[in-house]
């Protein structure tokens, strides 16, 4: 009963193009793909802007530098010292004590950490202090607008907050393995030779005889990717937290998830493939 | 005649003065008083305890959303785990020529593994969860509502999130060591080929013991019991808008972190420092 219908023939609908989203929508994946298109994204972009000539980080990403510094080293010196003393002396030590084998015990504890052990320790204390605290931060000011007036007064979100956390975060998180490392051996030195009962002298040797660079490089350039993969994924995901009074926490906690995630696959294989094509780093399990 | 004075016409005493709030202990905002106020915390959720019981249906959701929602991630994570282990291990005895009792390793590794890759997984998970959830609830004043209710949000919010945490702990548990198993499997045999099967298996399995297993249950209920009452004390802590709700996530995963490995140092030592159980030697 169509009033209008004036014997014109009606024009067919234009058929709908079916989109990658219609189809992956309904399964999560989509989103999945979104929020990992959108990471790789500010990534690269705020690389770029961090070496385009305006460059006005450099102050902010001191001070954000500092307080990483501040928040995480404690946790960290504390956290990998008690591991230390549980695994490093009564897993590791217990082995090399059974084997007759105790003054390499240096040796075993340089290597391990070295390449693994505080790897994951740094990268997880840097994710959940540093990587929690600049979510729950840009996520705060998205929840509160902020990020909004931020673009009406004509500033670049990106440029203004992002990068200076990258950039501080690829500087920080070496020096926190290093900071790692040095806790280890501090507590190693201090209670080892009383533990196992031999003079610091041979620790020394043993820890100076298995410690080669190929792995300090390797370990630090671990703690690079880390630094800038753990920033990254918290900018992202403070950005783009939805609002609401769960958003915020919902957020830190994915941020927290996904970097843990790929803190593991990272120290999985990366040490996998680097000592597979480097067969050089492999040896000097010597006292 | 009275010659009391009659007590409505006294003028009212001065007001007292407020409290002043007691400088911070140590460190920003009082670290000590935070500590402190979470073992009181603690305390009040064991009492709270056996009354949640009878929130079991409350407490079976919990535990079935986290046997949804966290296994598969413990399964992958201990994989990760198992595959770090075996690459110390392989790339450590391989050298010595020793690379055939690498089962011996990847057997006595979950000392390790068991010990700290659970406790990361449910503190980023799990805890995490619920400290955005109970800070959300506070912060839209539910927890108020339940009060004001005549139900003890100690009992149904806290206290069957940590009888969902008891219930899960045994589960995750044998996930984890099967998904460490599997890595450890997938490393040795399928990448590296360090030795077969048959070999792996026989120092795999001649490593490890009842004591073992129950190191593991052990630290993974401790480690998961304490993280997850941290956690509950966060969110009923949290106070102010929306924004803190994040904050109280970040301040309890921090602490959660380092709790963890304070906890896992302690049953290690508690467990391993008199007889470190090599089943080798002497």
């Amino acid at each position: 009963m169509s009033a209008i219908d004036d014997g014109r023939a009606v024009a067919a609908p234009p058929a709908k193009k079916i989109t990658a989203e219609d189809i992956l929508g309904k399964t999560g994946l989509w989103e999945k793909l979104e929020n990992a298109a959108g990471m790789g994204g500010l990534a690269v972009t705020s690389l770029r802007l961090a070496v385009k000539p305006p460059i006005s980080w450099f102050r902010p990403a001191v001070m954000e530098a500092s307080s990483m510094l501040r928040r995480c080293t404690v946790p960290l010196a504390v956290s990998i010292g008690v591991f230390m003393i549980g695994f490093g002396f009564f897993v590791l030590g217990g082995i090399t004590v059974v084997l007759g084998a105790s003054d390499r015990e240096g040796g075993a504890v340089i290597i391990g950490f070295l390449r693994e052990a505080s790897i994951w320790i740094t990268g997880m204390i840097f994710a959940g202090v540093a990587g929690s605290a600049m979510a729950a931060d840009l996520g705060s000011r998205k929840v509160r607008d902020e990020l909004d007036a931020l673009s009406v007064l004509g500033v670049d979100q990106i440029r203004a907050l992002v990068v200076p956390k990258v950039m501080a975060s690829l500087i920080v998180a070496p020096m926190l393995g290093m900071v790692a490392i040095l806790a280890v051996e501090a507590v190693n030195f201090g209670l080892g030779p009383q533990e196992f009962g031999f003079p610091a002298g041979v620790l020394y040797s043993a820890t100076k005889g298995s410690l080669i660079s190929l792995d300090v490089y390797g370990a630090v350039i671990r703690f690079v990717i880390i630094g800038g993969f753990v920033s990254v994924i918290a900018c992202y995901k403070g950005l783009t937290c939805k609002g609401g009074t769960e958003g915020v926490g919902r957020a830190v906690n994915q941020t927290i998830v996904i970097t843990f995630f790929g803190v593991w696959m990272l120290d999985a294989f990366f040490n996998l493939a680097d000592l597979s094509l480097f067969p050089a780093a492999q040896v000097d399990f010597k006292g | 005649m009275a010659t009391a004075v009659d007590p409505r016409r006294v003028a009212p005493a001065a007001p007292e003065p407020e409290p002043k709030a007691p400088a911070p202990a140590w460190g920003s905002g009082g670290f000590l008083a935070e500590m402190g106020e979470l073992v009181s915390f603690s305390m009040a959720t064991w009492r709270a305890l056996p009354g949640s019981v009878k929130y079991l249906s409350e407490a079976l959701r919990h535990a079935a959303r986290m046997v949804y929602g966290t296994s598969p991630l413990m399964f992958i994570m201990y994989v990760f785990m198992g595959i770090v282990t075996m690459n110390t291990g392989y790339f450590l005895l391989f050298p010595l020529g020793a690379a055939d009792y690498l089962g011996a390793i990847g057997g006595f590794g979950i000392h390790v593994s068991a010990v700290i890759m659970f406790a990361y997984v449910f503190t980023a998970k799990v805890c995490g969860g619920f400290v955005a959830e109970i800070g959300a609830m506070r912060i839209n004043q539910e927890i108020d509502a339940y009060e004001s209710t005549g139900v003890d949000p100690q009992r149904f919010v806290v206290g069957t999130r940590i009888l969902a945490t008891l219930m899960y702990i045994p589960i995750a548990a044998v996930v984890g060591l099967l998904g460490y198993t599997a890595g450890c499997y997938l490393d040795a045999i399928v990448i590296l080929h360090a030795t077969d099967l048959a070999g792996y298996s026989r120092f795999h399995w001649s490593s490890q013991g009842l004591k073992d297993l129950g190191f593991v249950f052990t630290t993974v209920a401790l480690t998961g019991v304490v993280t997850a009452i941290t956690a509950c004390f966060y969110g009923m802590r949290t106070r102010g808008g929306p924004a803190a709700v994040g904050d109280a996530v970040a301040q309890a995963v921090k602490v959660n972190l380092v709790l963890a490995n304070l906890v896992s140092a302690f049953t290690v030592i508690t467990w391993y420092a008199v007889d470190a159980g090599v089943p080798i030697g002497g």
